[in-house]
């Protein structure tokens, strides 16, 4: 006997689940910043010696410092791959693999201190990022290394995506949008999604996108408030409306995290059981019209997937097997699937299958690197980057391979800057 | 913060933010306050995202640290307003679908102390189980229904209806 009754409880406090929300202020990039700010704090704490937080903060002092004087690697150069884990069969079509790449800092607008980038096109033309400072961001499309400034419909923007023709989706503050042919359009909210915050994450070569819109009201009938919540969404190139991808029943988290030019979605659906441990990502694909499947995870390390980018055939991704994370590549043709352990980390891939990312010392500093075919390739830093442990990385590479984008670091704080590699 | 893991964290919050918003809002009956709760919840996962996004649970580790914010009086820092930049407010304030009878409710809920609030809201409000909410107030699932029990009568009684006795 509780003394109470759960549904007439329920019916009780109903009128607040369905009450709006007040307007607000808040949204990811203003968390971002405040999160830096922080972060710096903390770091300025432990300089001055103020407070020990940890003796890992402190130990991370000298290692800063003894960084200026680490030379940087200047030239690119070629390693025997250690492992053939991730050996598919090598479409005819592609090109050897450079061996041998230069690196450009990429312009940013006066007074930006750090910059990202985020995305690039297959065919090595475009890139796009974000310059930071003073509490703004700024939306760079750079062409051939010349940098556009955008001037997007939202003060601020936290995801960038480009396809060849240089068409570039955003979101970010209260808006997500297109930007083509020097105009801007934004992308609609798909209709049952109240308070929703959109997220972009892939543009494919006809113009379509993908993102992830956030649920907080009733999606389906009958169904009570779920609780947070986001769906994958995909817009038609121009001016279609918005189209929620297929979900199967149940309490679910879904992501949509890059769409190939044939429409192929890929990203993860996690099913949400009581017991935390019965929860688990998989990574799945959306064929053009809808269709959804599982993508089976390797041999021995299905415990959880899940997918971050495709481009053509080929999927990059992530799987587990007792509690570590393994980088893996899936062939949506051929249904091929193995772990990778050429690079440290993923954050792009071709249409060859060759991945980019970064390499990880043993003592913990990140080199921006690619894998193709087997082999790795160092890519080498700019004038005034130094080593870093937290950022050094390539995250897009062109299909012939010869165009790369990411970040290199500076100063003590390790502020990222936009990079481009060239190669051959 | 790793500039991908940075991405994966914003793709995070920005899904995430209109229901962490709204269990804020539900908390605290106070948009402002409810967005200064979030605002430092989000903050604080930023500075631990490198071990927040490989847990388990995300969803449940985070909306774990927005109710503990809340009901924990040592760190009551939220109710003052921190960081908040001037962001245009370009949506307007949508109308309720019966503001009365909300406002009365929600002022009385604002009335039952935070404890109780907290899982009134989480239970019938977000649907976690007994069991669930007694992982995030850090409590035994006895205690999450006793504080069910004397919550909802309070709020009875701020409402102004009459005491239940055992009703089942």
């Amino acid at each position: 006997m509780n003394g109470y009754d759960d549904r007439e409880a329920k019916l009780l406090l109903l009128p607040l689940a369905e009450e709006p929300l007040p307007p607000s202020g808040l949204d990811a990039a203003t968390m971002v910043r405040a999160g830096r700010r922080r972060v710096r704090r903390r770091r300025l704490t432990t300089l001055a010696g103020a407070g020990a937080l940890t003796a890992a903060a402190l130990v991370a002092v000298p290692l800063a410092v003894s960084a200026l004087s680490r030379p940087a690697p200047v030239t690119a150069s070629l390693l025997a791959a250690p492992s053939t884990a991730a050996a598919a069969p090598r479409p005819e079509s592609a090109p050897p693999a450079p061996t041998s790449c230069t690196a450009q800092r990429l312009p940013v607008p006066a007074g930006v201190r750090e910059a990202v980038v985020l995305d690039g096109d297959p065919a090595g033309r475009f890139h796009v990022g974000i310059g930071y400072a003073a509490g703004r961001t700024w939306a760079l499309r750079w062409d051939g290394g010349r940098l556009t400034v955008l001037s997007p419909p939202a003060k601020d923007v936290d995801s960038l995506v480009v396809n060849a023709a240089g068409v570039v989706a955003g979101s970010g503050g209260t808006a997500a949008w297109v930007y083509e042919d020097g105009a801007y359009r934004r992308l609609q909210e798909v209709p049952s999604g109240p308070d929703g915050g959109i997220q972009v994450t892939g543009i494919n070569a006809r113009g379509e996108v993908v993102g992830n819109q956030g649920i907080t009201g009733k999606l389906k009938e009958g169904a009570t408030v779920r609780f947070p919540w986001r769906i994958p969404v995909r817009w038609p190139a121009g001016e279609g409306s918005p189209r929620a991808l297929p979900l199967p029943d149940g309490d679910l988290d879904v992501a949509a995290q890059g769409i190939a030019d044939d429409g192929t979605v890929v990203g993860q659906l996690t099913r949400r059981d009581e017991v935390p441990a019965r929860s688990a990502d998989r990574a799945v694909s959306w064929t053009a019209d809808g269709d959804l499947r599982e993508l089976s995870p390797p041999r021995g390390a299905g415990s959880s997937t899940g997918a971050h980018a495709v481009t053509g055939d080929w999927v990059v991704g992530w799987s587990e097997a007792a509690d570590t994370q393994a980088i893996t590549r899936w062939n949506l043709r051929t249904g091929a699937v193995a772990t990778v352990d050429d690079l440290a980390y993923v954050g792009g891939v071709n249409r060859h299958g060759w991945l980019a990312g970064f390499l990880r010392a043993a003592d913990g500093y990140e080199t921006p690197a690619f894998a193709a075919d087997g082999k790795v390739v160092r890519l080498p830093s700019v004038a005034g980057a130094l080593p870093g442990k937290e950022g050094p990385g390539a995250f897009t590479l062109s299909d012939d391979g010869r165009v790369l984008g990411g970040i290199l670091v500076t100063g003590a704080d390790e502020r990222p800057l936009a990079v481009r590699w060239t190669c051959e | 913060v790793r500039a991908d893991h940075e991405r994966d964290y914003v793709e995070f919050v920005t899904a995430r933010l209109p229901g962490l918003r709204r269990l804020a809002y539900l908390l605290i009956g106070d948009g402002h306050r409810a967005d200064d709760l979030v605002q430092q919840t989000c903050t604080a996962l930023y500075v631990h995202w490198g071990r927040a996004r490989v847990a388990d649970n995300l969803d449940a580790y985070v909306r774990r640290m927005l109710v503990r914010a809340f009901v924990d009086e040592r760190r009551r820092s939220w109710t003052r307003r921190v960081d908040l930049d001037d962001q245009a407010l370009d949506r307007p304030a949508p109308e309720p679908t019966d503001p009365a009878q909300a406002l009365v409710l929600r002022q009385a809920l604002a009335q039952v102390p935070p404890r109780q609030r907290a899982v009134l809201v989480l239970r019938f409000l977000c649907d976690l189980s007994v069991a669930e909410v007694a992982q995030v107030l850090d409590c035994s699932p006895g205690t999450v229904k006793s504080q069910t029990s004397h919550g909802l009568a309070a709020l009875r009684r701020l409402l102004g209806e009459p005491a239940r006795e055992g009703t089942r």
